[in-house]
């Protein structure tokens, strides 16, 4: 259930990014991925998903894997539809899925707007969504580009927690992109710091993010 | 302004009398346009997903082409094919100018643009979108094409819809390859131009009052289809 990158490269046509990166994210603790604006955190993310190429490289996944972004597509339909697509693809629609969903409606703090059209929803609770959406059909990777960006700090204490849950009881792979380096140091997990270094970006890691959070 | 009363009072008769010749041109009308807007469908809206999602060199060419093939004049269109079906084009040998035939061609060739573009356009902006997620949820490719069409079903229809819209009542390139034959060839629109020329307002009344009467069905299709809702999101 983890995910290996072996020598992996990306670069855009006027911007170059990492360079020969290997690392293992491993199951059981929450991998952070930290870094500046525009030094391809979400690219890194994307290509772990698959979503992106890299353009050396490669990434071997050991489980099914989903990937949240940081301004999700709703699909047409309400939120209950929305959080219901992954089990439907999967032909899971019995009482035990729905109550599952509504479950997690209510733990996302989605159950005033569960029959509400997810398109008119706020930034917020669409990311709320796009959460529900990836973790109802139980991934054993997740893939989380700043998943508490947009949403109020009453409840990213309960979505915290259900990400702990998520990795310790379950013992999932999780990768957060996120430039909350309380939430990285919260969700005590292993540092992933992209950054420039003479000319180049370097991938850094870093077991104990606690100095970090001591320098910033 | 008499005149435009008694053309209307006369447009009704014709319309409830069940005027042969009347009845003969919408249903070719029809006929054409509804065959011209099926093939452009067809072909159209599997080739504006595919290029709007697909990532090509030259796709902004091809993206202002399209665009720009979506706004030919029909009576220019009306001309290339004209030209290509006469006696001494390439294409002489089948005979098909001044035949309803060519004129579903020379409609095809006007709508097939706009039913790409507008597909095109739409797919270039969200295909990507509903293809990445429906990836990263575990859709396989027959699930993922089937979430995209679903998806994007507001949009072919605003498609099929501006595709018919735009067939049924241009002239141009219906006249040129069409010739406005008498029982064979004569269109609501060339109809209308015409009896207009002619001074014949009933006539051209009746036939505009079944024009407007299409777009209204139309609308209501579309409307009730759609459940009154905006027709992209």
């Amino acid at each position: 259930m983890s995910i290996e990158c072996k020598g992996v490269s990306k670069a855009y046509k006027h911007k170059q990014l990492f360079h020969n990166f290997s690392g293992t994210f491993s199951p059981g603790v929450c991998n952070c991925i930290v870094g500046e604006n525009g030094v391809g955190k979400t690219t890194l993310l994307k290509i772990m998903s698959g979503i992106l190429k890299p353009d050396t490289g490669t990434v071997t996944l050991s489980g099914m894997c989903t990937y949240a972004g940081s301004s999700p597509y709703m699909l047409r339909g309400t939120v209950m539809d929305n959080i219901m697509y992954p089990l439907t693809l999967k032909r899971q629609q019995g009482r035990r899925e729905r109550h599952a969903v509504l479950e997690m409606i209510e733990q996302l703090g989605l159950e005033a707007l569960k029959h509400q059209e997810a398109k008119t929803l706020s930034a917020g609770e669409k990311q709320k969504v796009a959460l529900g959406r990836a973790l109802v059909w139980d991934p054993e990777i997740l893939l989380l580009d700043e998943p508490t960006a947009n949403i109020d700090p009453s409840m990213i204490e309960n979505i915290e927690g259900y990400l702990k849950d998520y990795l310790k009881i379950k013992n999932r792979t999780l990768v957060v992109v996120s430039h909350d380096y309380e939430q990285v140091h919260r969700l005590s997990g292993v540092l992933w710091e992209i950054k420039h270094h003479n000319f180049d970006v370097i991938i850094e890691k870093r077991e104990n993010n606690r100095g970090l959070l001591e320098c910033r | 302004m008499d005149y435009i009363l008694e053309g209307f009072r006369e447009a009704f008769w014709l319309l409830f009398s069940g005027d042969k010749e009347i009845f003969g041109i919408i249903v070719l009308s029809l006929f054409v346009s509804i065959t011209a807007t099926t093939l452009a469908v067809l072909i159209g809206v599997p080739l504006g997903f595919y290029t709007g999602i697909k990532q090509f060199p030259l796709k902004k060419l091809y993206g202002s082409v399209l665009y720009t093939a979506m706004g030919i004049p029909p009576v220019v269109i009306g001309l290339v094919v004209a030209i290509l079906l006469s006696r001494r084009g390439p294409l002489g040998q089948y005979e098909l100018l001044f035949t309803p035939q060519a004129m579903i061609i020379a409609q095809f060739c006007l709508v097939l643009p706009i039913v790409t573009g507008i597909l095109f356009g739409t797919a270039k902006d969200k295909g990507r979108e509903v293809l990445e997620l429906a990836f990263t949820l575990g859709a396989n490719r027959r699930e993922s094409l089937k979430l995209l069409i679903k998806e994007l079903n507001t949009t072919v229809l605003l498609a099929i819809m501006t595709a018919f819209g735009r067939a049924i009542s241009e002239v141009g390139a219906v006249m040129l390859v069409g010739g406005n034959i008498r029982g064979s060839t004569r269109m609501m629109t060339t109809y209308i131009a015409l009896n207009n020329s002619m001074g014949a307002y009933e006539r051209s009344i009746a036939m505009a009052i079944v024009l407007l009467l299409i777009s209204l069905i139309i609308n209501a299709i579309t409307q009730h289809m759609t459940g009154g809702k905006a027709y992209v999101d």
